[in-house]
């Protein structure tokens, strides 16, 4: 696995956006190694709705979700300053949102895109094929997270 | 969908000869004895029924303009008027009549025509007084001026603004039942209260216990109406009623010309309309997500020649609260290891079988191995019993032949019979969480590129497969649409136009249809009064 540098990101809180949230891990719990000191925190790479963030940290004392598996549920807790943290398992998962166009003039619905995110091993021949790099630089048993056509859209 | 009125009303609402006249009542609903406002929006609190005490007709006493708006889109109509008197009969402190303009006494609006039966006149608002009344003395006029605003029904703070818990619905309850339950159970309405909501929706609860956990009632009543496109108000008469947002619907009324329209509008306004409408429901199926296998029970089991099946229930918490999916057994310790499974008799067979998501059973199964021992019991008795009492000399002791055989078989009864033994076992599988998947559908106006995208975000829990998503969210793409255009007329007083109905006006460039969104008038004495819709243009799809 291989061990990010945990991503500063900025949020800004927003008045009137819940404390807590819904998401969706896409990629197993990693210990990530912090920019100071070098110490390992554990964190998550995490669906949103149709947004993906990587680095979320798992608050500590959550045992069970250090091994939670890929696509399971999570709750997500919003900090004043906007910072989100995996605080535990959820019972609302996400699933495929389904785009369509309306013709107003005729009435016609056109279906569209479909986004959604799903995540498994990457196979021996996505091993070659994930990366530009061909075989050696994706790790065996890494996690691809896949869009709904099927394309890998990122590596854990 | 319009407000019912008499074919006498019809006919005159049609004309534009009309003799006018409207009528202010006042009631009195927290007296003791008094009438409820169901007894009111029913009809069965009149004078005929024994409540003149509590009916105060203030009609020649109003001080024209009366006022009258409904703003739409749920919110609460308004109704206010002045009072004019040479008495002090107003004074809310202490004119005679001042019980009638407490807080929450009921007001109601009546408007006709000389020529309509009293029956036939239109109940066009219901609703409290709110707040203070406004009351002026003038010495210079000698006239003392009550001023009265009263809201509409939708603005009871019960129903607006107290959130409660209904009970647990259970699986295929129409959500109709739910909204009549509220009704009833939550603003205490009557049958007639509740008449002109429809008692079935034609969309059932999917899960198998469903509440409703703070909300106020009418967010309830719109959340549960939203699902098939439809949206609450309170009528004029006081009944709750629930109009469609669906503006593919054929016109409620179509004018065939102008005679009773005097301006069409298209206003000037600066609308930031959506279009594009997400719509974000729960999927009915439960999704079971797997975790990684792990040890779930564990159990030592002894066993021995008194019982020959040996079970154990083994469950993953105490609670049952942790499922589990292909579940297997590990033998740590088998009961045939040892002194006797490793020599004469196999002990016994070890199985296990899951039971359901939370627990399983482990068995060892020692029948067989009980079976061969009474076998030799039996056995042993018999040879006790055949062998005759045949004396042999082993020098100068003698020993019966019987003995002999009886003592070796003996020797194996009682080791099989002492002989106990034990198992140890663990029980892994994959434990699973069971989860509720959203589903999803974003219905954008076709053309509009991504940069424009101004969406509408939707979210009911009641949707829950995606072809309601799909209906509701092309409804109200079209709904918002709409929003964009908006347009005004005006017309003489039409006692049946509600919130929500459709119109067709015959202007000379051709016809436009108007969803109405709001309606306000101003009524006088000895005047055919003009009402102001505004409304949007319906799209033509």
């Amino acid at each position: 696995m291989p061990r990010d540098l945990i991503r500063i990101w900025f949020a800004e809180r927003v008045a009137g956006h819940s404390p807590e949230l819904d998401g969706e891990i896409l990629t197993r719990p990693t210990l990530a190694v912090f920019d100071t000191g070098g110490t390992l925190m554990p964190v998550a790479t995490v669906r949103i709705s149709s947004d993906i963030i990587s680095a979320v940290p798992i608050t500590d004392n959550s045992h069970d979700l250090l091994y939670a598996q890929p696509g399971t549920p999570v709750r997500l807790r919003r900090s004043p300053t906007g910072r989100l943290e995996i605080t535990g398992l959820s019972k609302r998962a996400f699933g495929a949102v389904m785009r369509y166009t309306l013709d107003i003039s005729t009435g016609v619905v056109t279906s569209g895109a479909t986004t959604d995110f799903s995540t498994h091993q990457v196979t021996l021949g996505e091993l070659a094929t994930a990366t530009s790099g061909g075989f050696g630089e994706t790790p065996l048993a890494a996690i691809a997270i896949v869009n709904a056509s099927g394309t890998i859209i990122g590596l854990s | 969908m319009m407000r019912e009125i008499s074919f006498a009303a019809k006919q005159v609402q049609d004309s534009t000869t009309r003799q006018f006249r409207f009528q202010v009542l006042i009631y009195d609903v927290l007296g003791s004895a008094a009438p409820t406002i169901a007894q009111i929006v029913a009809g069965s609190a009149t004078s005929a029924a024994g409540f003149s005490a509590f009916i105060l007709d203030v009609t020649s006493f109003v001080d024209p303009p009366v006022n009258l708006s409904e703003p739409g889109d749920r919110r609460a109509s308004r109704l206010t008027f002045n009072l004019l008197d040479t008495t002090r009969s107003f004074d809310p402190d202490f004119g005679a009549n001042k019980r009638f303009l407490q807080l929450g006494q009921v007001v109601r609006l009546r408007e006709g025509d000389t020529n309509l039966a009293d029956a036939d006149w239109a109940n066009t608002f219901t609703g409290h007084i709110r707040g203070q009344v406004g009351f002026v003395q003038n010495r210079e006029t000698f006239e003392f001026e009550t001023r009265v605003s009263a809201y509409g029904r939708r603005a009871t703070p019960k129903f607006l603004k107290q959130t409660f818990i209904s009970r647990t619905y259970g699986r295929r309850i129409d959500l109709g039942t739910i909204v009549q339950e509220i009704g009833v159970q939550q603003m205490m309405l009557g049958s007639v209260e509740l008449s002109r909501m429809p008692a079935t929706l034609g969309k059932v609860t999917q899960f198998l216990a469903n509440s409703i956990v703070e909300l106020t009632p009418l967010e309830a009543v719109d959340k549960l109406l939203e699902t098939v496109g439809l949206a609450s108000d309170f009528d004029g008469s006081g009944i709750l009623r629930a109009y469609s947002r669906d503006l593919q619907r054929s016109a409620d009324k179509v004018y065939a010309d102008l005679s009773l329209i005097q301006s069409y509008e298209v206003s000037e306004a600066e609308v930031e309309a959506y279009n594009s409408v997400s719509v974000t429901g729960l999927d009915k199926n439960i999704n079971l997500i797997d975790q990684p296998e792990q040890a779930l029970a564990r159990a030592t089991i002894p066993v021995g020649f008194w019982r020959p099946t040996h079970k154990v229930n083994v469950v993953w918490t105490n609670d049952r609260s942790l499922r589990a999916r292909s579940t297997n057994m590990r033998i740590l310790t088998s009961v045939n290891e040892g002194l006797v499974g490793g020599g004469i008799f196999q002990f016994g067979t070890e199985s296990y079988t899951q039971i359901n998501d939370f627990e399983g059973e482990i068995r060892v199964d020692i029948s067989l191995y009980l079976a061969t021992l009474l076998t030799l019991i039996t056995a042993t008795a018999i040879v006790w019993a055949a062998f005759g009492d045949i004396v042999v000399a082993i020098g100068s002791l003698t020993i019966t032949v019987g003995r002999i055989a009886q003592q070796t078989l003996m020797t194996i009864v009682f080791l099989a019979l002492s002989t106990v033994s034990s198992g140890q076992y663990e029980i892994y599988g994959l434990t699973n969480i069971p989860v509720y998947h959203q589903l999803a559908v974003v219905m954008t106006k076709q053309g509009v590129p991504d940069y424009l995208v101004h969406q509408k975000q939707l979210r009911n829990d009641f949707l829950n497969e995606q072809n309601e998503l799909l209906d509701l969210a092309r409804l109200e793409l079209i709904f918002e649409e709409a929003q964009a255009k908006p347009r005004q007329f005006e017309i003489l007083r039409q006692f049946d136009l509600e919130i929500g109905d459709i119109v067709t006006i015959p202007l000379d460039a051709g016809n436009v249809t108007i969803w109405i969104d709001s309606i306000s008038v101003t009524i006088d004495r000895e005047i055919i009064p003009t009402q102001r819709c505004t409304g949007y243009l319906v799209p033509t799809v």
